[in-house]
């Protein structure tokens, strides 16, 4: 088995995504599924082949450095449900 | 640090590359506005907003490699660094891993006067900057303010060949001279613009081995970094010889209490899951653009200081410390438009000048005397109008009030040098007499005395008396 | 006159020669959306706005000028961004959301003078092939409402399916335009990747993601689409490269076709309908006096893993903005930061989210990088190639859309079932290649599609042949 409960306990971690006691089976069945399809990759040899991150390559596009924006922080905080003077507001961080 | 121990060091300095718009949106970078009115909806990560690529912050990136003779990447791509963190929009921070925008190089630090030591550069790359959080402002909630959230960031992170905190500060120096001198930032520590994490670690004096490293974060002054490290080294001295383990681990700078704190240990260190941003295609690099850089490149601190030892014969010491700091040298050039001794220039703007900066904390571009004015002081002092302890009150007092010219204050002071041949004799004739003493040893071959009678006249005339002539009347009434 | 039924091409000349007015049209739409409401087609209308929208273009009546669009009804698919109007990408993490701004896609359909009806429903964060994965539940198929209309777009095909509007926008990052419009008889195309803006449409898996549009037919296609191409400096991915005039291109004679093929592989399957609706395929063609040769796509069932590497491990970056902090959904009661996360993503993401998201995390997570994320880039960019050499001898290259007609809502619960659904349509997104679907044949009394794939930025004669194929014989 890839996905067992520990494997799952980190990827929860790492992407902060609390997982249901009772979802967690099915959970670690249908990652399971996926995986073992996944797998099939690794039956191929390629490690000679260069990497494509990007369908276009060769396409760059910069930016002009200007300023250019009215920024309207009311509008912008509107999607908010917690803000404050200005600020975002999250439970306290102790450091 | 105890004989048979030695450390080694490496710096990872965040730069703050001085683009008007952000690295990727075009918000403005601008310090200092009212919380969150410089994070746009990009900034903010908001969905369906992209990142495009400032092509400033490429050029500034540029510069830097070529200043310190780095190999520039033909390919510069960018990827996603992940972790979560309330000031950390998108909950990954675009950065680079695999192509860096500047490769290795290396850069000289002098440490004594004729000491010459050689730092390698492994890499620099390009990232954007987090928000701030503020954890004190209230009572239940940290509060976000993501004004700084895309500002762009160069990371410089140097070889580990920084042997003690002198070294670490020369060369954090040496990188903001570079910096300041290119123009690609405002070099400003107190407002952030130059960070610093230092790796140190401690082995015995001859050991191959690296010893284990801590990580310490959150250094932000040039003093800072020379305590934090000095607190360090001890500290993981004192732990190894307690027979303790050092633990490789992520390290809090507290400036207010000079120590180091655990922050979390590399064990439980985030996995970072660095993939190739989709997002940004790489970007290429031609020659003849690193060529044009090249040849607009302005004149680098090592160069001036090269250019100052042959233009004006100073020392290497006096050079190398006006080059420095670049407002520095910018006051000393302004100078000397309008007095012709570098040597009387360098040594005043090294010591009295930048005395009174350091002691109203202000640089030298915001100083309250001005190239000409402090210039014109000089002149009378190379004029011997009046004497170099009168130089200085002059300065303090036109420091102190700017709206007085030089020659009003040396005569609001009564500081002009007595230079009247008689006025000097009959105080050379008064302070003989009143020693007759001292003249009877003098004239019985104690020397030494004739300081003695020097350090009398110049008293009596309240430090006005032209040394010289005082000298020269001295010698001829004592035999 | 049931305006309804028209087709975009229809309703612009109506417009044009004073047939009706954009009022008529938007009001006929309307009630018969109304009537058809168990369809779950949106997310959010405003029927208000968009009558006095079509008020306002009545009465300028500068008309069809440069505004070709001036006055035609349209519904956007959720995942664009649309200024102070609800934006869900059919979850409940944004179910709160009104965007500060528009897509780019959106500003360039309302500078073109469209009017939008509504915002349809989909998968979430078009993870899905049913719209089974949607927030606000799945839409049913108006073919016959026991059946999926496809996913992600599912929203946007059922809405042109069922006489809602002329056309649809929608996304495609691994056949979510094309598998929809063959599950409901249409036309839809993905073009090249980087030739619509994604700006302001929501990511799920950046480098595969690309806008389109569905519709009646090709022609309809082909005129939509050239009012939402085109570079834009908001996307540094977007190409700058001059639009051709799609509908033109769409009917010229200028085009010389030779239809890559893929029949041994098609084959392979064991599937007998889906082998005797290609060869029904190719013999249109051959009626068309169309061009063919057999092309070799070694890698194409490679697809389906390496898609499902590289679309979760960037959408697990992509997701990681909805925390709940700056917007979207914010749990309550929360004891401290992680637990504002882990809830705040917990409870706002549905299931297939976060399984998509848990596997891009594990195949990106430390040790497992080298096997699967650049094992998979390795493959992909093998995919690609397969692609470069095929389109040294042909101009476009037809597969299936889907290996079957649209199924049963609720009838597949296996996942790796669900993803077999993308197995022809992901290898385009893969090369970032256009791609078509056109209605052809029909199993079990629906729809099934037949797909063309073009080259690089060659949308003009893709839409050319897929037109061509589409009429049939004249």
């Amino acid at each position: 088995m890839t996905i067992n409960d520990k494997t799952l306990e980190n990827l929860s971690k790492l992407s902060k995504i609390k997982i249901d006691d009772n979802l967690k089976d099915k959970l670690k069945e249908d990652l399971n599924l996926t995986m073992n399809m996944i797998d099939e990759i690794n039956k191929i040899d390629c490690d000679q082949i260069e990497e494509l991150s990007h369908p276009i390559k060769d396409n760059f596009n910069l930016r002009e450095d200007k300023v250019s924006r009215d920024i309207n922080r009311e509008s912008l905080q509107k999607t908010s449900n917690k803000t404050e003077d200005g600020f975002y507001l999250v439970p306290k961080v102790i450091e | 640090m105890k004989n048979n121990w030695e450390s080694v060091i490496g710096l990872e300095i965040h730069v703050q590359l001085n683009s008007e718009s952000k690295i990727f949106s075009n918000a403005p970078t601008k310090f200092g506005s009212d919380q969150n009115l410089q994070a746009c909806e990009v900034d903010l990560g908001m969905p369906g907003t992209l990142p495009v690529l400032n092509e400033k912050v490429i050029e500034k990136a540029i510069k830097f490699g070529v200043a310190i003779n780095a190999e520039i990447a033909e390919k510069v791509g960018f990827a996603r660094k992940n972790y979560f963190y309330p000031d950390l929009p998108k909950g990954y921070q675009i950065s680079q891993l695999d192509d860096p925008i500047v490769g290795k190089g290396s850069i000289e630090i002098k440490l004594g006067d004729q000491e010459i030591k050689t730092i390698g550069i492994t890499r620099a790359h390009l990232e954007e900057d987090a928000g701030k959080s503020i954890h004190d402002l209230f009572e239940n909630e940290t509060a976000i303010d993501l004004n700084r959230a895309g500002t762009p960031l160069l990371e410089i992170v140097s070889e580990p060949d920084i042997s003690n905190s002198e070294e670490a500060v020369a060369y954090l120096k040496k990188i903001h001279s570079i910096v300041c001198a290119l123009e690609i930032s405002d070099g400003n520590m107190s407002q952030g613009s130059m960070r610093c994490d230092a790796n140190v670690s401690i082995k015995k004096k001859g050991d191959k081995k690296l010893g284990t490293r801590t990580e310490l974060k959150n250094i932000n002054s040039f003093k800072f970094v020379e305590k934090a490290i000095n607190f360090e080294i001890k500290r993981q001295i004192s732990c190894l010889e307690k027979g303790e383990e050092i633990i490789q681990e992520t390290r809090l700078y507290d400036s207010t209490n000079n120590t180091t704190r655990s922050m979390r240990s590399k064990e439980e260190a985030n996995d970072y899951r660095y993939f190739p941003e989709p997002d940004i295609i790489p970007i290429q690099i031609t020659s003849d653009q690193i060529l044009k850089i090249k040849k607009e490149l302005p004149e680098l601190p090592d160069e001036k200081k090269e250019r100052y030892k042959s233009e004006f014969s100073l020392s290497e010491y006096d050079a190398r410390n006006l080059t420095y700091d670049l407002e520095l040298a910018d006051f000393f050039e302004k100078t000397l438009v309008n007095i012709d001794d570098p040597k009387l220039a360098a040594n005043w703007i090294l010591g009295d000048f930048s005395a009174i900066l350091n002691k109203f904390d202000v640089e030298a571009k915001n100083s309250k005397v001005d190239a000409v004015k402090f210039a014109e002081l000089l002149n009378y002092l190379k004029e011997e109008k009046i004497s170099g302890q009168a130089a200085k009150k002059v300065l303090e007092n036109i420091w102190e009030n700017s709206d007085i010219s030089v020659s009003k204050s040396i005569e609001s002071l009564g500081l002009e040098q007595l230079s009247d041949d008689n006025e000097i004799e009959q105080i050379i004739d008064k302070v003989i007499n009143d020693n007759p003493n001292q003249k009877q040893q003098f004239l019985t071959g104690k020397d030494r005395l004739f300081g003695f009678f020097v350090g009398q006249v110049m008293k009596e005339s309240k430090g006005k008396a032209n040394p010289k002539l005082v000298n020269e009347i001295l010698k001829k009434k004592l035999v | 006159m049931d305006l309804e039924t028209l087709t975009l091409q229809e309703q612009i000349e109506g417009l044009r020669e004073k047939k009706f007015s954009s009022v008529e049209l938007v009001e006929n739409y309307i009630s018969v959306i109304e009537n058809n409401e168990n369809l779950n087609v949106f997310v959010s209308t405003d029927f208000e706005k968009a009558i006095a929208k079509a008020k306002k273009s009545d009465e300028s009546n500068n008309s069809q000028n440069n505004m070709t669009l001036n006055g035609i009804p349209m519904v956007h698919k959720d995942i664009f961004c649309t200024q102070g109007i609800k934006t869900s990408c059919g979850s409940k993490m944004l179910d709160n959301f009104y965007p500060p701004y528009s897509a780019t896609v959106v500003e360039k359909l309302e500078q073109a003078g469209s009017i939008c009806l509504g915002k349809a429903n989909m998968d979430e964060f078009a993870m899905g092939s049913s719209n089974e994965t949607s927030f606000y539940g799945a839409v049913k198929n108006p073919l016959n409402i026991k059946k999926t209309p496809g996913g992600s777009s599912g929203g946007s095909a059922a809405a042109v399916a069922a006489n809602f509007s002329s056309f649809s926008t929608g996304t495609d990052t691994g056949g979510s335009i094309r598998q929809p419009a063959s599950f409901c008889g249409l036309a839809g195309i993905k073009p090249t990747y980087g030739r619509v803006s994604r700006y302001g449409m929501i990511a799920f898996a950046s480098s595969l993601d690309q806008g389109g549009i569905l519709a009646k037919n090709i022609k309809d296609t082909a005129i939509a689409l050239q009012f939402i191409s085109g570079y834009d400096s908001k996307d540094a991915t977007s190409i700058k490269a001059e639009v051709p005039n799609f509908s033109e291109d769409c009917e010229s004679d200028k085009f010389d076709h030779t239809v890559g093929l893929v029949t041994n592989l098609i084959n392979s399957f064991g599937d007998e309908d889906l082998s005797n609706n290609y060869s029904k395929a190719i013999e249109r063609l051959k009626k068309l006096k169309i061009k063919t040769k057999e092309v070799e796509l070694p890698n194409l069932e490679l697809s389906l893993p390496v898609y499902y590497v590289i679309a979760p491990a960037e959408c697990s970056a992509n997701l990681s903005r909805y925390d709940g902090i700056r917007f979207g959904y914010r749990a309550e009661n929360v004891d401290n930061l992680e637990d504002l996360y882990f809830k705040s993503r917990g409870e706002g993401f549905g299931n297939e989210t976060k399984k998509r998201i848990l596997i891009g995390t594990y195949c990106l997570s430390s040790g497992f990088y080298d096997a699967y994320y650049k094992k998979a880039q390795k493959i992909r960019s093998l995919i690609s190639s397969d692609f470069v050499n095929a389109f040294k001898d042909v101009t476009s290259i037809m597969l299936p859309t889907t290996s079957g007609e649209a199924f049963d809502l609720g009838s597949i619960t296996d996942p790796v079932e669900m993803y077999k659904q993308d197995i022809f349509t992901i290898p385009a997104n893969l090369g970032g290649l256009p791609a078509t679907s056109v209605p052809f044949g029909e199993k079990n009394k629906m729809p099934l599609g037949i797909q063309f794939i073009g080259n690089i930025l060659e949308e003009s004669s893709l839409l050319n042949v897929s037109n061509k194929f589409q009429l049939g014989e004249k």
